[in-house]
């Protein structure tokens, strides 16, 4: 009798231990079918119905090793849909209720990026910076291995570091993510971070390495953008360090960049990527000269009046100021801008602007003295004494501002935080435009001497190019200059109805 | 079934000084004896009839007898030995000698108890009963009165009498009911009685003899045997070998030589024990016979054997020869283990030759190990009298432990698919011990539900760590090998991935590296697989320029040259462009490295320039570097390589022991074993220093990688760590990796800047 008993006893616990077991691997099954099926509305466009599926995930398999993975691609999703709120409420969930998780680790670098993205001061930066910092700390290489998310927040605080003029927290920051992480996305970035912080102290041979390792590994690894950037800084440094090391000139030759629809090019710029944009005196129109030849008219500005200069902001968009206020590449109202002071007025006759690091632009207005630091079409402040007088204003790739002034002839060079760091004179007779390359360099157009001032971003001079330029070509009455990520120079000059180019 | 009623009895000890106490132990004496045949009939299941034996209990009542028969109270003896007589008489004569001495000895000293009490008849009823039981029985005169002793030769005198006998050949035994007499050996004591004597011996006529006994007389019994065939004698070592003579087994040899055969000439090697007793086969036809001697695990002795005639043929005692191969073991290192069927064996070395096994014949799987340097196994199929060339390929062993997770039908694909791909590795040698290391991995609390929690992937990745180092060292002990893979599949209903586990033996670094695979993406496979083959002890080719991609330019841009290098010496400047490597025209700086590395690194290159539009054509001596793993690529599976590393360094090795040692130590770095690290990379630097160059590869990569262990090694590690990082941001030339690898300067410059920075371990 008690065998039986134990017998059915027996029987009774193995069938609900299968009950349990089955019903563990059922509950599974399903939240990785809410996953897949979430995965697909997001491959298919359909974020909103991708959210659904990760909802339900989570509120019906709160325990399945899926659903921080759910939480995690909700706040992506919300990120990416510019709902920076949601998306730092996701990931707050995900990092309060799954402790120690990898995807824990993923959602406090999504909180950071939402921190980058809304940054307005270097402050923002900083505390952006102390976030991915903890990331380091919490999840480090002897608990986790191997973790993506590790290496993207040693690089993002890095290249924070870097805005912030930390250069030492910088290097050491991308030499962690390139040697203390396994090769994989965020390596090249490191590589390219770490090369540009070296070639802003003058390494470039070091930085030629890294930036080597960053092409020759894009077969593989490569992040299309990141290796783009190498290359142009690899042409950049062959054009301003080797060549004339070698006894060879920085500039060959000049051509005329014949576009046929435009009469009078008086306003151009170039990006780093290569991009370049033709203001035409005549007609009003803008044309854009893509990285691949290709060439596209917006005539979105041809009923505008007072065509400014154009310039691209860090997102490589092209900015034209009108009389109406400044218009964006991508469409829309033109973004009135109104003086500051106690009888703001709107702006009409914006010469030229130039975006910065945290989405702010600065303009130079004819009604308006100096350099004015605009963000989300409010006056904020203006660059002060140092920018009165300004005809032109650029940024480089870290931020630093370039204001050229005409009298006296010289060029005051800005931080991140609108701080001026240094001023230097110009050689220029009538200095009428100025530009940045990826390296720093300072390129200023000279109307009076008909010529373009070259200089190192301290001052020092490195070559004056015209009247004759390479090649035979004469400049006539230049208007507006600018330099893409190469070094490649562009000069509109409306009295010979052309682009010249200088390689 | 004869009783033996005392066995389990329990009985105390009757030694005594005090009479009174003697009564007591009678007493309990007798109740127990009055008990014992209830006891008996309880255990008689348990006794072994057919081996009777002296039971404990008897002993110690005989024992006990004789101490009182020596304290004169030798009347209380009688009773003591009349039970241990009755006891025993019953199992007399069964040919256990300790029986019959005990009982003759109970008798005897009955016997004179008796006699001392003034009861002749009773003492002479035991010496008739002594002699019935041997007729040779004598009694020690010495011990006993001389009356005693005249009472015996009066009973023997009544009882017994004498026969001599006579047997014609020498050699022939002689049997009067079931008991063997020796011819010849004068007259021998016979209870008085008829009697018929059997004489026998092989290839005789038995005869027999009826004689007549009377007590007090000797009488001599003679007889003559006839021959009737030739008889075969012989003896073999070992015993138990089967005589087969002209086919017909004819008999089986037994038992042990007698003691008076002494082996001689080459039997003489053998010790008498190892030979049979003597083997007659009679019935032995005249001519010439075949004899064979068969023993299985032996080789058959055969010999001609010719019967002239009827007479006894001796042979020489026959040796038979062990049946044997030999495996001959070319390139056995000195200190590797030789394993057969999984039992340790010592291989014979006799001069320069190779080493031997001599083995029985049979199949054999053969495993010679050599710590985690590498194993060797093959299946050996030994032959008699033949031998089998074995040529040891040590090779690194990659030791299987299977496959963890329910998924029967993914574990079964996945098994067979890295079987497949891994045994396509001339390389490694692929060991299956999923059935040894189940109960290990057990034991160790290694399960699927802990690794997957342990995965990198997984959401509980940094708790609940396994004790990896004792893991490691468990396994090396119990499944020597040089690398371990273990392997978990992902979910146990439906897996469709797995990750792969894989260490390497100690001294490799502890922790272990996961590969996460598809099951069914067999390409991956052979990815991981090919990783297991490093490609170390290559040297690259060194030109001594650095060079950059540059859009202005068609193919690489020289941006640095060496100062006295090779491109310095074949006259390239910064500047020059590079447009053909051998001929082969290059357009980055990708092609330029790709064609290098197609010539041996010391060969002359051929290199065709442009400078300022001017062509030229160089001839460039190229150099040689020495190689450090990559730390960070994925393709490496480093534990292969600590294994590859390890076994190079146990050769003599056309590379220089601190390179290896560097390629080590950057391993146990990269695992996270700081400390270790930090011993190995100061060991190369105190015994490679005064070879290493400050320039390329060396110093600087060992100062470089030393702040790096100190510095991770924690904070009180700062100040000699800061000092490593100096040493190697002074170096203008260090290189990492290789001669032309990424400068070292600006790397350890950024480092010292952050640990200045008070940052301490980042």
């Amino acid at each position: 009798m008690a065998t039986r008993t134990r017998y059915r006893i027996a029987l009774w616990l193995s069938a609900v231990f299968l009950a349990a077991t089955a019903a563990i691997g059922q509950d599974e099954s399903a939240a990785q079918r809410l996953l897949d099926e979430g995965r697909l509305h997001k491959r298919n466009g359909n974020p909103d119905a991708a959210l659904g599926e990760y909802r339900a995930l989570v509120e019906r398999f709160p325990t399945s090793r899926f659903a921080p993975t759910a939480l995690l691609e909700s706040a992506q999703i919300h990120f990416q849909a510019n709902r920076p709120d949601r998306a730092e409420a996701e990931s707050q969930r995900l990092i309060d209720g799954y402790v120690d998780s990898v995807e824990s680790a993923a959602a406090r670098v999504l909180q950071a990026r939402v921190k980058l993205a809304a940054s307005q001061s270097l402050a923002d930066l900083e505390a952006a910076r102390t976030l991915l910092a903890r990331v380091a700390n919490l999840y480090g290489p002897d608990r986790f291995g191997s973790l993506p998310a590790r290496a993207e927040a040693r690089v993002l605080g890095a290249q924070a570091s870097a805005t912030l003029g930390d250069r030492g927290a910088a290097l050491s920051g991308f030499l962690e993510a390139m040697e203390d992480e396994p090769r994989g996305p965020w390596t090249q970035h490191a590589e390219l971070g770490m090369a540009q912080t070296l070639l802003a102290g003058g390494e470039w041979l070091s930085a030629v390495q890294l930036l080597q390792a960053v092409v020759e590994r894009s077969d593989s690894t490569g992040a299309a953008d990141v290796v783009a950037q190498a290359r142009t800084l690899l042409t950049a440094i062959h054009r301003m360090w080797i060549r004339p090391a070698a006894s060879q000139p920085r500039w060959t030759t000049a051509r005329r960049l014949n576009l046929p629809t435009l009469r009078k090019p008086g306003a151009l710029a170039a990006s780093l990527k290569g991009r370049v944009v033709v203001g035409d005196e005549a007609s009003s129109n803008l044309v854009t000269i893509a990285t691949d030849g290709t060439m596209a008219t917006t005539a979105a500005t041809a009923t505008s009046k007072n065509l400014g200069r154009p310039w691209f902001d860090p997102d490589d968009r092209v900015m034209v100021s009108v009389a109406e206020g400044v218009l964006a590449e991508s469409g829309g109202r033109a973004q009135t801008l109104t003086s500051g002071g106690d009888k703001p007025k709107p702006l009409g006759r914006i010469l030229a602007g130039a975006s910065g690091l945290f989405g702010q632009w600065f303009i130079i207005d004819k009604d308006l003295d100096g350099v004015h630091v605009f963000a989300g079409g409010e006056h904020r402040s203006s660059l002060g004494a140092a920018s009165v007088g300004a005809v032109d204003v650029a940024t480089g790739a870290d931020g630093t501002v370039y204001v050229l002034n005409a009298r006296p002839s010289k060029v005051a060079v800005f931080g991140p935080s609108n701080q001026l760091i240094r001023s230097f004179s110009s050689t220029a007779e009538k200095p009428l435009a100025i530009d940045v390359d990826a390296l720093g360099n300072v390129y200023v157009l000279d109307s009076g001497r008909r010529a373009i001032v070259v200089t190192s971003s301290e001052g020092a001079g490195l070559q004056t190019l015209g009247p004759l330029l390479p090649g035979g070509l004469e400049l006539r009455s230049p208007e507006d200059l600018a330099v893409d990520g190469t070094g490649r120079i562009y000069v509109a000059d409306p009295k010979l109805a052309v682009v010249v180019v200088l390689e | 079934m004869s009783p033996v009623p005392f066995r389990s009895v329990r009985f105390r000890s009757v030694r005594s000084q005090g009479r009174a106490r003697q009564r007591w132990s009678w007493l309990l004496a007798l109740v127990v004896l009055a008990a014992a045949p209830v006891c008996g009939q309880v255990e008689e299941q348990d006794l072994d009839v057919d081996q009777p034996v002296i039971s404990a209990d008897i002993e110690r009542l005989f024992q006990d007898a004789t101490a009182l028969f020596e304290t004169a109270d030798q009347a209380n003896t009688i009773p003591l030995f009349t039970q241990v007589v009755d006891a025993l008489l019953p199992l007399a004569g069964a040919g256990e000698s300790a029986i019959d001495e005990r009982l003759r000895a109970s008798l005897l000293y009955r016997a004179r108890a008796e006699f001392n009490f003034g009861d002749n008849a009773a003492a002479e009823r035991d010496f008739e009963t002594l002699l019935r039981l041997a007729a040779e029985f004598e009694i020690d005169r010495d011990q006993i009165a001389g009356r005693l002793a005249e009472l015996f030769d009066r009973t023997r005198q009544r009882l017994i009498g004498y026969v001599e006998f006579l047997v014609v050949p020498d050699g022939a035994e002689l049997w009067v009911q079931q008991r063997r007499f020796s011819p010849r050996q004068g007259p021998q004591p016979i209870l008085t009685g008829s009697y018929v004597a059997e004489a026998r011996k092989p290839g005789y006529l038995p005869s027999s003899l009826p004689f007549e006994v009377i007590a007090g007389e000797t009488r001599t019994v003679e007889a003559a045997l006839d021959r009737t065939s030739a008889v075969l004698v012989l003896r073999t070592r070992p015993t138990d070998a089967t005589i087969v003579i002209d086919g017909v087994e004819r008999g089986r040899t037994q038992g042990q030589a007698d003691a008076d055969f002494v082996p001689r000439g080459d039997a003489g090697a053998h010790p008498r024990a190892d030979f049979s007793a003597l083997l007659m086969i009679d019935e032995l036809a005249l001519g010439s016979r075949t004899v064979e001697v068969r023993k299985t695990g032996f080789r058959t002795f055969t010999t001609r054997v010719d019967v002239p005639e009827l007479r006894d043929i001796p042979l020489e005692p026959i040796l038979l020869q062990r049946e044997s191969g030999t495996v001959l073991l070319s390139r056995l290192p000195a200190d590797a283990e030789v394993l057969l069927d999984g039992k340790r064996v010592r291989p014979i070395v006799a001069g320069s030759g190779p080493a031997q096994l001599t083995l029985l014949p049979g199949s054999y799987q053969l495993q010679v190990t050599r710590g985690s340097f590498g194993v060797f196994e093959t299946a050996v199929d030994v032959v008699d009298r033949e031998s089998v060339d074995v040529t040891v390929e040590l090779r690194p062993a990659l030791v299987v432990l299977g496959v963890l997770g329910g998924d029967q039908v993914s574990a079964d694909r996945l098994r067979s698919g890295l079987f497949d791909e891994f045994q396509l590795l001339g390389s490694w040698s692929l060991l299956d011990r999923a059935a040894t290391a189940a109960p290990l991995l057990a034991e160790l609390g290694l399960d699927a539900p802990r690794l997957r929690a342990r995965s990198p992937g997984s959401a509980a990745a940094g708790a609940n760590a396994p004790d990896w180092s004792a893991i490691q060292k468990t396994f090396y002990q119990r499944l020597p090998g040089s690398v371990y893979l273990l392997t978990v599949l992902s979910n146990d209903v439906m897996a469709t991935e797995a990750d792969l586990w894989i260490w390497p033996a100690p001294p490799g670094p502890s922790r272990p590296e996961v590969r996460s695979v598809v099951v069914e993406d067999r390409e991956a496979l052979k990815r991981l697989a090919t990783a297991f083959v490093p490609s170390i002890g290559q040297r690259r080719p060194v030109i001594g320029a650095d060079f950059l991609d540059s859009a202005l330019a068609a193919g690489p841009v020289v941006a640095r040259v060496r100062p006295g290098g090779p491109a310095d010496q074949a006259g390239l400047l910064v500047g020059d462009q590079v447009t053909a490597v051998g001929g082969v025209p290059v357009f980055s700086t990708a092609d330029l490295r790709r064609e290098i590395a197609t010539h041996e690194a010391g060969e002359t290159v051929a290199l065709e320039t442009q400078t300022n539009g001017n062509l030229h054509r160089v001839e460039l001596a190229t150099g040689r570097s020495f190689v450090v793993a990559d730390l960070a690529d994925p393709d490496i599976v480093y534990s292969a390589l600590t294994a590859a590393l390890a076994a190079e360094l146990q050769k003599v090795s056309d590379w220089p022991r601190w390179v290896l040692e560097l390629n080590l130590a950057g391993i146990v770095l990269r695992s996270g074993d700081n400390e270790a690290a930090v011993e190995r990379l100061r060991r190369i630097e105190t015994t490679a220093v005064p070879t290493l160059d400050q320039s390329g590869l060396g110093r600087a990569q060992i100062d470089y990688w030393l702040g790096l262990a100190l510095t991770r090694a924690g904070t009180r590690f700062r100040d000699p760590a800061r000092d490593a990082f100096a040493r190697a941001a002074s170096s203008a030339e260090g290189r990492l990796e290789w001669d032309e690898g990424p400068w070292i300067a600006p790397r350890a410059r950024a480092r010292l800047e952050r640990l200045g920075a008070g940052g301490g371990a980042p």
